[in-house]
């Protein structure tokens, strides 16, 4: 992983929480840690870190933060937890919807508007006794009834969106209902999904079989050894005693047994979790088919799109596992 | 997937539900219009008394009359609730506008509700108290959870609660290091310090957590490294996030060496057990077998769920009948290792043991296993060893240092026997002759003043570094009060005696030693600050750079110092808190000014030089005195089990074979202040010598028979 995008991510992150930091040496930072923050900084008042392994290897006492150290990923973690969700208003020309109508058509600054997109970052974590993590970016375009389904996440230009709308251009609003096309999204994700719960669910359920078998004949094999002793427990003698013995071992077979089952099938059970890492509102500008009238279509089930956006400003990120 | 273009109007899709009846739990309405069919439910005032809760918007649970469960969001604000499979419910029930249908609150705190279609049923009746059983299925896969921080997003959306871009992508690109993490091959490779990791090492890392579930006997020769390999899985599951609650069980001589190796090497810090109130709350834990056993922890221990149980020194879990294997085979752990360099010592079924608590079964049943396996000759040999091997190579991992093919260097041992000078010589007999005396009167409970047993064993042990540290120790006794009285005119005696002795003869050899490696860097390890001190000012006044390490100095004034040794001075004198865990290995001559009386330390300090990742032959000089303890104790350990040659670990395993329950330090210590005169202690020290000639013996009859099981011919 390149240094370069974890220390973007360190310093920006410091700045989010109104850290300063300093380079003291080379390769070397100081952050001088607020007193409310020290808890989250394993109480260092002054936080001297590097992004440099030989720096750490020679100076035991600074932090090295690369991919695989706690504090990246406490810092990553803290940031998952941030509830995030921003708007942003596309720069390009407003898009006319292709009406099917031939010749010139005459557009009227008034009858631009800005019709909503939302984007959608999942986090899909996949554990069965392995772990996969994968990312998703699901785009949502309630007025084209289209639902974008992109492994990895996307990546907004940020100087192709504003954060502000364009004078005089209103946000039509009406026909958007958000909670819909969330539920829509999770729907279209979990079909992604698919393929992978499968995979792991055959997985685990074989690896889980395999040993529950071998398991059971063995503790089988003493319970047949304990009841053969029991039954020749009257030449002991204290036969009494040894019979309540035995009784007693077997009962502890029988806790072993559902213990380790119980075990098994958790280790080897299959837990999928889905998080919003974020969600953004891309306003586009576009010119209305009929003046003033919108359609309202909150209700239309959206269908996975066939050929992938192809709007300005976004482009696949990344593509994980 | 397509649906044509409905486009209604609010009223349209739920024209005024009218509730038909409700009771404080439930409530039943009339379908009109086709919101329903759509995925919406809007409810009324009424409607809303059902769903009581504070959060803009929530998850709800339906399950429907067949026990399928549909996931819906409420907002509370707008007064409805979405939910995609409402429609699917719609078809198979063939619902229709005017059927009825009844919500009833199931579990307020899980928000989950029920959902009756009341078609030809008499509404009237309802039972609020009834108990509902549900055996939950879904449209969806039940797998899958939805984190509830999700619609803490989704009603900042809905609420306009916007944050800038920069602080949203912010996240996003987190979760993009987060991910590409995931897809590195060993991320604990690149965390860890001082540790030059082998091929072998990381491959059986990624055996363990690639194909054997976690669940290993980690079987390599000694000196391999198993405490690295351990290392690295652990830190692995805990950055993958698999794993968070972790015990280590070693034998408690090791706990410190454990604790030390895992904070210095793999930044990992393990309470011991003196360190924790509750074993609860404590996610790294590292205890001896014995102290987690106790009747005082058992229990606890066996109560908790651990996501990784490490067990070191594992053959002392070799017999099922014990305590030993019954606790550890009843401790809760999702992943398990065990580490030992000599799974077989006398018994094939040892082995079967240690497999029955990792997979239990997987040598298939005890009696199945005695037939394939045991040879009627010899309990220790397989007869049918391809296909024992085959089947241990499932949850065993074993290397040999010959499979390895790394180079380990030779270790060369010189030992000077030094001739005490006379005032020396005085001096040491006054002084062993004063501890006898004294050790016969030790201070009671009426009579509390008096040197203790542990002052006098170190005033023993100081005069075997230097008359310099026993100088130091004494003029601090006679300036406390404590020790006044009847004492003070024997140590005054001594004092004086200390201050006379000038140069010792042991300071000689050093500097002629020095002298003759030239300009090669140098370790001199000594017990005592004081001897330190001492070395310090005669090295420098002969005009060697010196640098000096101990535990007295901050992590940053170690480092410093380390740094200064290996760019800049020739000479470091360290304390045995020296350097644990720091790569000395471009020096290749040490010292033992001094020797511990504990073997396990004497290794340690060859640890710091002669281990894995040291390319040149190594030198280990000792410098002792004649007819001193020191002397008699090297005699032991260098003559009787070789212990300078030995390789890093063997030494614990040889103990080991001593059975006893006293350490060998004590076994000395005992035969140091309890024999009348120094013939006792030399017959005392032979007799101990026979011992370890046997532990040694026993150590290489059970290398032969791993040698033998795990790589001889069938």
């Amino acid at each position: 992983m390149a240094t370069n995008k974890i220390k973007e991510l360190v310093f920006s992150f410091m700045a989010m929480v109104g850290i300063k930091c300093d380079e003291i040496a080379t390769d070397v930072w100081a952050a001088n840690i607020p007193e409310k923050e020290q808890l989250f900084f394993n109480s260092f008042g002054i936080l001297k870190f590097t992004f440099s392994r030989d720096v750490a290897e020679k100076h035991r006492d600074i932090e090295l933060i690369c991919d695989g150290s706690f504090l990246l990923r406490k810092i990553i973690e803290r940031l998952s937890e941030i509830p995030k969700a921003s708007r942003l208003f596309s720069l390009q020309e407003p898009e006319v919807p292709n009406t099917g109508e031939k010749g010139l058509r005459v557009v009227n600054s008034a009858s631009i508007y800005y019709r909503q997109k939302v984007v959608f970052n999942f986090k899909v974590n996949f554990e069965c006794d392995q772990r996969r993590e994968k990312l998703f970016s699901i785009v949502s375009d309630p007025e084209c009834r289209v639902v974008d389904v992109q492994r990895g996440l996307i990546e907004i230009n940020p100087q192709q969106f504003s954060e502000a709308p364009q004078p005089g251009i209103k946000i039509e609003e009406s026909g958007l209902d958000l909670l819909r096309l969330y539920l829509q999204s999770c729907q279209e994700l979990e079909n992604q999904l698919a393929p992978d719960i499968a995979e792991l669910k055959n997985w685990g359920v074989g690896q889980c079989d395999e040993e529950l078998k071998k398991f059971e004949n063995y503790l089988n094999e003493q319970k047949k050894e304990l009841l053969r002793k029991k039954e020749n427990v009257c030449f002991h003698l204290y036969f009494f005693q040894k019979e309540e013995e035995i009784d007693k071992l077997i009962n502890d077979l029988e806790e072993e047994r559902n213990r380790k089952v119980r075990e098994l099938k958790e280790k080897f059970a299959l837990r999928v979790n889905v998080s919003l890492i974020n969600a953004v509102i891309l306003c586009i500008p576009t010119v209305a088919t009929s003046p003033g009238k919108v359609k309202k279509n909150s209700a239309v089930t959206l269908t996975k799109a066939v050929v992938k956006s192809t709007m300005p400003g976004i482009e696949a990120r990344s593509v994980n596992c | 997937m397509m649906t044509s273009s409905i486009t209604k109007t609010r009223a349209e899709k739920a024209p005024l539900i009218q509730v038909a009846s409700k009771s404080e739990r439930s409530f039943v309405f009339q379908i009109k219009g086709k919101a329903f069919q759509q995925g919406y439910l809007f409810l009324n005032p009424q409607m809303k008394e059902i769903f009581p809760f504070k959060e803009d918007l929530c998850s709800i649970t339906f399950i429907d009359d067949e026990d399928v469960t549909h996931s819906a969001i409420y907002h509370k604000m707008r007064g409805y609730m979405v939910c995609l499979t409402f429609n699917e419910w719609w078809e198979k029930n063939s619902v229709a506008e005017g059927d009825k249908v009844e919500i009833q609150l199931v579990d307020a705190e899980k928000k989950v509700y029920r959902l009756k279609l009341l078609k030809n049923v008499n509404m009237a009746v309802f039972n609020d108290e009834e108990n509902v059983e549900f055996k939950f299925s879904s449209f969806v896969d039940a797998s899958i959870s939805y984190n509830s921080q999700n619609l803490e997003v989704l009603r900042k959306l809905v609420k306009n609660e916007f944050s800038p871009y920069h602080e949203t992508s912010l996240i996003q690109k987190g979760e993009e290091l987060s991910a590409d993490m995931c897809n590195e091959e060993l991320l604990s490779l690149k965390t860890t310090f001082g540790v030059s990791t082998y091929f072998h090492q990381i491959q059986t890392a990624k055996m363990v957590i690639e194909n054997l579930n976690g669940r290993a006997l980690l079987a390599d020769e000694v000196g391999l490294g198993k405490t690295i390999e351990a290392g690295l899985i652990l830190k692995e599951y805990l950055l993958r996030g698999m794993v968070k609650k972790v015990l280590i069980l070693t034998p408690a001589s090791l706990i410190t060496q454990w604790q030390q190796e895992l904070k210095t090497k793999f930044d990992l810090s393990f309470k011991n057990h003196l360190e924790i109130n509750d074993w609860e709350d404590s996610d790294l834990v590292i205890a001896s077998l014995d102290t987690a056993k106790s009747t005082k922890n058992q229990s606890s221990v066996q109560r908790i769920k651990y996501d990784l149980l490490i067990v070191d020194e594992a053959h002392k879990l070799k017999n099922k009948k014990t305590k030993n294997w019954r606790f550890v085979n009843s401790i809760q752990a999702k992943y398990l290792l065990m580490l030992t360099a000599t799974p077989i010592q006398n018994d094939l079924i040892e082995l079967f043991n240690l497999i029955s608590i990792l997979r239990p079964g997987h040598l298939s049943t005890m009696q199945k296993f005695k037939d394939e396996f045991l040879a009627e000759r010899d309990k220790r040999l397989p007869k049918n060893s391809i296909k024992l091997r085959q089947m241990l190579s499932e949850i065993m991992i074993r290397h040999r240092r010959a499979d390895t093919l790394i180079k380990f260097p030779q270790r060369f041992v010189h030992t000077h026997s030094i001739e005490l000078n006379d005032d020396e010589a005085r001096l040491y007999h006054e002084l062993t002759e004063f501890i006898r005396k004294r050790y016969f009167t030790l201070p009671t409970h009426k009579n509390p003043r008096g040197i203790n047993r542990l002052t006098l064993i170190l005033l023993q042990k100081l005069m075997g570094s230097s008359t310099q540290a026993l100088a130091k120790a004494l003029e601090k006794m006679i300036s406390s009060n404590f020790y006044k009285d009847d004492f003070d005119q024997s140590l005054q005696k001594l004092l004086d005696m200390a201050r006379n002795v000038g140069m010792s003869k042991k300071t000689q050899v050093l500097m002629e030693i020095t002298r003759s490696i030239k300009d090669d860097k140098m370790i001199i390890f000594t017990q005592f600050r004081g001897t330190q001190d001492y070395l310090a000012d005669s090295l420098r006044k002969e005009g060697y750079s010196v640098a000096v390490f101990n535990g007295q100095l901050s992590q940053v004034e170690k480092d410093k110092c380390i740094e200064d040794f290996r760019c800049r001075k020739q000479i470091l004198i360290s304390t045995e808190s020296g350097g644990e865990g720091r790569n000395l290995q471009f020096c290749k001559v040490l010292v033992n000014y001094d020797l511990p009386w504990n073997p396990m330390r004497i290794e340690q300090r060859i640890g710091r030089i002669h281990r894995l990742g040291q390319t040149e032959d190594v030198h280990i000089i000792n410098l002792s005195a004649k007819d001193t303890i020191e002397s008699y104790v090297l005699e032991l350990l260098d003559k009787k089990i070789n212990l300078f040659r030995l390789i890093i670990g063997e030494l614990e395993m040889i103990l080991g074979n001593m059975h006893s329950k006293r350490t060998l330090e004590q076994i000395i210590i005992d035969i140091v202040t309890l024999s009348p005169n120094q013939e006792a202690i030399k017959r005392k020290f032979k007799t101990l010598g026979n011992k370890l000639e046997k532990a040694l013996k026993t150590h290489e009859e059970i290398n032969r028979a791993q040698e033998e099981i795990f790589n001889g011919n069938e």
